[in-house]
């Protein structure tokens, strides 16, 4: 099992409640400098922002900041997400905004390099696929495993979707939630969120050792 | 801008917004439209939930999911999620009687993104099997994007542009994605100006489409 390309990363930050309009959208026009010139679209419940070129999308709503870069091809790390979080959770500080959770998405497509993702999801997580088809009536083609677990203080969702023949689409969410939960600081939010990719690209070819 | 063209605007806008590529859902688009439009009493929520589980299908999580939890687990492109908002808007600034020029200018910005412009811009033939190959391919969207103005230029407005991967079941990691073009132009003509586009353009691009991508004629 091999990670072939980072598909997509986020940052979300979520939040009891949101007061939009009380957003500066000049200052979250600038929170990657000057130079890259944004384009912003601003509806009674919706602000989004797009920075070019990958590109970077800033979306508040629902109760939401989340920072994407949904282009794959990039490397973690490429785009300062936790910069652009930090910014983005300062200039929504106040009363008015309370941070009850942040948390990180990775999104990844790996290669079985030995057998069908389908056939490798189902011989690890559903052994016994056999009692489940004959209650199904029917062949099973395919499984999605969704595992979610945690760790200290982080919850994790994983999902292992097989796509065609050797494609696994990997998909990771860590959540950071507690009493008094607060933004780290810019350097910690970086470290973390590689360390939140390393983990996943290292505990991945483990998971499917069984396969390989 | 006279008021007529602004009906007229927000006539096309909201056509539009309703008659987006994706065939096989158009028909439960236009379904949740009308039924919406039928009933005043309808939240705007009840709508953007029932729009986003049925048009959406392919993104992991509905918006219903997304307003009722507080979680942080985002997935699947932003780039729906901020249709489904932009749709919502106009839906109800158009009930409100009110100009939809604000949905405009968020379509606009939409459509400056390249894997949104290729929905708008070619039609698909297996559409899941065509996006997770540019997935993996992703320096392709721009090549698509350059490949479809010349296939205008050179066939005219008239001619179709259908994306499909193609697998040789015979050669293992085969996988080629090919733009067909449908032109009612004669074959003979057509094979001319498909010569013209690898002469003028296509040939010049080997090195960074490699073996991922080519163009073919299409004739039903």
């Amino acid at each position: 099992m091999k990670i072939a390309k980072v598909l997509s990363q986020n940052i979300t930050l979520a939040y009891e409640a949101m007061d939009l309009p009380n957003i500066d959208t000049r200052k979250l026009k600038g929170v990657l400098g000057t130079e890259r010139q944004p384009t912003v679209m601003e509806t009674p419940d919706t602000i989004v922002v797009v920075f070019p070129p990958e590109p970077t999308v800033i979306q508040l709503g629902q109760k939401r900041i989340r920072i994407t870069v949904p282009e794959s091809g990039g490397k973690v790390g490429d785009v300062p997400l936790w910069e652009i979080a930090v910014k983005c959770g300062e200039l929504v500080s106040g009363s008015e905004h309370k941070l009850i959770a942040y948390g990180f998405n990775y999104e990844l497509m790996a290669l079985s390099e030995t057998s069908s993702a389908h056939a490798a999801t189902m011989r690890l997580f559903l052994p016994n696929s056999g009692a489940v088809e004959a209650i199904l009536g029917g062949y099973l083609s395919s499984f999605t495993p969704r595992l979610k677990f945690q760790r200290g203080q982080t919850q994790y969702d994983l999902i292992l979707e097989p796509l065609d023949e050797q494609q696994l689409k990997v998909f990771m969410n860590a959540h950071f939630e507690y009493p008094g939960v607060r933004l780290p600081t810019q350097d910690q939010l970086h470290e973390d969120f590689c360390k939140g990719y390393d983990y996943l690209v290292s505990v991945l070819p483990k998971l499917l050792a069984g396969d390989e | 801008m006279s008021v007529s063209t602004e009906e007229r605007l927000e006539t096309s806008y909201v056509s539009a917004m309703l008659s987006m590529s994706m065939e096989p859902q158009r028909a439960a688009r236009q379904q949740t439209h009308r039924w919406f439009v039928d009933s005043e009493q309808v939240s705007r929520k009840s709508f953007l939930d029932a729009l986003s589980a049925g048009v959406f299908q392919e993104a992991s999580q509905t918006t219903c999911y997304r307003w009722k939890g507080l979680d942080t687990l985002n997935r699947g492109n932003p780039f729906k999620w901020i249709e489904i908002q932009c749709m919502g808007v106009a839906v109800e600034r158009l009930q409100r009687g009110e100009l939809l020029l604000p949905c405009i200018a968020l379509r606009s910005m939409l459509e400056k993104v390249g894997p949104y412009k290729l929905e708008t811009t070619y039609l698909f033939r297996n559409r899941s099997a065509v996006w997770r190959y540019l997935e993996l391919h992703p320096e392709l969207v721009e090549v698509l994007l350059e490949a479809r103005q010349r296939v205008q230029h050179l066939f005219g407005a008239s001619a179709e542009v259908i994306l499909e991967v193609v697998n040789d079941p015979e050669v293992m990691d085969s996988s080629k994605l090919f733009a067909y073009i449908r032109t009612p132009l004669p074959i003979d003509q057509a094979l001319d100006r498909l010569q013209a586009l690898d002469d003028d353009w296509f040939l010049s691009q080997l090195d960074r489409v490699g073996d991922l991508f080519n163009l073919n004629l299409e004739y039903p």
